[in-house]
């Protein structure tokens, strides 16, 4: 019930954060092409707007599923962000909550995809065929560098143990040895793909699928994918932040450090790729992520192992 | 290689200063170039209603007005200049302001103010 209610109580602070990143995002971005940029707050104003104007429902579109699966999306980044969050804060330990938030960020960006789907529209549906195997393909190295920090934690899939042996070894995984700095590396190499921007933007590409999924999106349902997008990117830096940087300090210090380095990892994952790289082909992506991070990942875990047996 | 140039053009365009300017501007405005054609200004006292403008308006943006003078509806203008080009007595002209919004439409007929 406590669980519930301080989930609850931190989803708001979770999507001012990614609500303020996604302003840095925006004004960092448009200083590396030489522009002003937009205010910070523009985000703020985007959904403000958004959310005031009136839902258009496309005749083709299968009812249900468009309407509320952006509301869905939505809860379950903000579920899993928040879930980050309190643990990082409270220091709870919860069974297998790795793998639940896991499962709510795959879940928002899942269903935000399959909403868009469902709108009729053939780009759309293009944009879904692509999303999967995009997600698919970053998903296994990620976890697979997840699972890395869980092996170092004593092979426990709760974060609290993860966040505990980080205090308790005075510093990140990723600084204190090799198998972790390679975990975040290949978590890295993920995160554009998560957050789809390019170098791996295919499923929202304005010039080839005119933005995917998200074409008969409007008003109060495209505010809503926003939002989800824009919590779960900031959730993913700040899982990583938590998951291998972890700074041991004072239980509010410790969780503010955690927000800003989540905020550098999201800058250098996805503003400054975004900036700088042009757009691969869907079949790229795939191979590159079955590829690097992939192979990076597993080595990482096998270090990993190789060093939890050396101690034991 | 290329990722490396583009992190670097980026990051020296990150450090110096935009090349566009914030919106709404302020109070310096940037200088428009010579001969820009944007907002019309009608002296209305100098106009000796020769109705030339009316006739070589290629939209039909000038009409009649009282005592043989010309209101200009500037919602309709297309900012070629030919107005301000054949008066005979320079009472036309096209100024450097681009910013033309307003709530009201009246605001953008310009013509005699008796």
């Amino acid at each position: 019930m406590e669980l519930h209610l301080a989930t609850a109580a931190s989803a708001p602070i979770v999507l001012l954060v990614s609500l303020v990143y996604e302003g840095v995002d925006r004004k960092l971005r448009a200083r590396m092409q030489g522009r002003v940029g937009p205010p910070l707050l523009q985000p703020f104003y985007d959904l403000v707007k958004l959310f005031s104007k009136d839902r258009i429902i496309p005749f083709t579109a299968a009812y249900p599923l468009f309407n509320y699966a952006p509301l869905l999306s939505a809860s379950c980044a903000l579920a899993g962000g928040a879930l980050v969050f309190v643990v990082l804060v409270t220091g709870l330990q919860l069974a297998g909550d790795l793998l639940l938030v896991f499962y709510l960020l795959s879940s928002s960006s899942l269903l935000a995809m399959v909403g868009g789907a469902s709108s009729g529209n053939p780009y759309a549906a293009i944009s879904l065929s692509r999303g999967l195997s995009v997600l698919l393909s970053y998903k296994l190295p990620m976890l697979l560098s997840v699972l890395t920090a869980a092996i170092k934690a004593g092979g426990t899939l709760s974060l609290a143990s993860v966040i505990a042996l980080q205090a308790e070894a005075g510093g990140g995984i990723a600084t204190l040895s090799l198998g972790g700095a390679l975990a975040l590396l290949a978590f890295m190499l993920c995160m554009p793909a998560e957050g789809e921007v390019p170098p791996f933007d295919v499923t929202t590409a304005k010039t080839e699928v005119v933005h995917g999924f998200l074409i008969e999106y409007g008003g109060p349902h495209l505010a809503l994918v926003k939002i989800a997008k824009g919590v779960s990117r900031f959730s993913t830096a700040l899982l990583a932040a938590s998951l291998f940087l972890y700074t041991p300090a004072r239980p509010p210090l410790a969780a503010m450090l955690c927000l800003l380095e989540a905020m550098c990892i999201a800058v250098l994952t996805i503003t400054v790729p975004g900036t700088v790289l042009g757009r691969v082909k869907p079949s790229q992506v795939v191979r590159f992520c079955l590829v690097a991070p992939t192979s990076i990942a597993i080595l990482s875990l096998a270090i990993s192992l190789l060093e939890a047996g050396g101690l034991a | 290689m290329k990722i490396g140039v583009m992190l670097r053009d980026a990051l020296r365009r990150l450090l110096g200063r935009p090349l566009t300017i914030g919106y709404p501007l302020k109070p310096e405005r940037p200088a428009t170039p010579r001969g820009y054609r944007g907002m019309i200004a009608y002296d209305w006292e100098t106009c000796i209603g020769c109705m030339l403008c009316l006739k070589v308006c290629p939209s039909g943006a000038v009409s009649v007005a009282d005592r043989r003078k010309v209101t200009f509806d500037v919602g309709r203008c297309i900012f070629c200049g030919q107005c301000a080009e054949i008066c005979p007595v320079g009472a036309v002209r096209l100024t450097s302001e681009f910013e033309m919004v307003a709530v009201d439409r009246s605001a953008y007929r310009v013509g005699p103010r008796w």
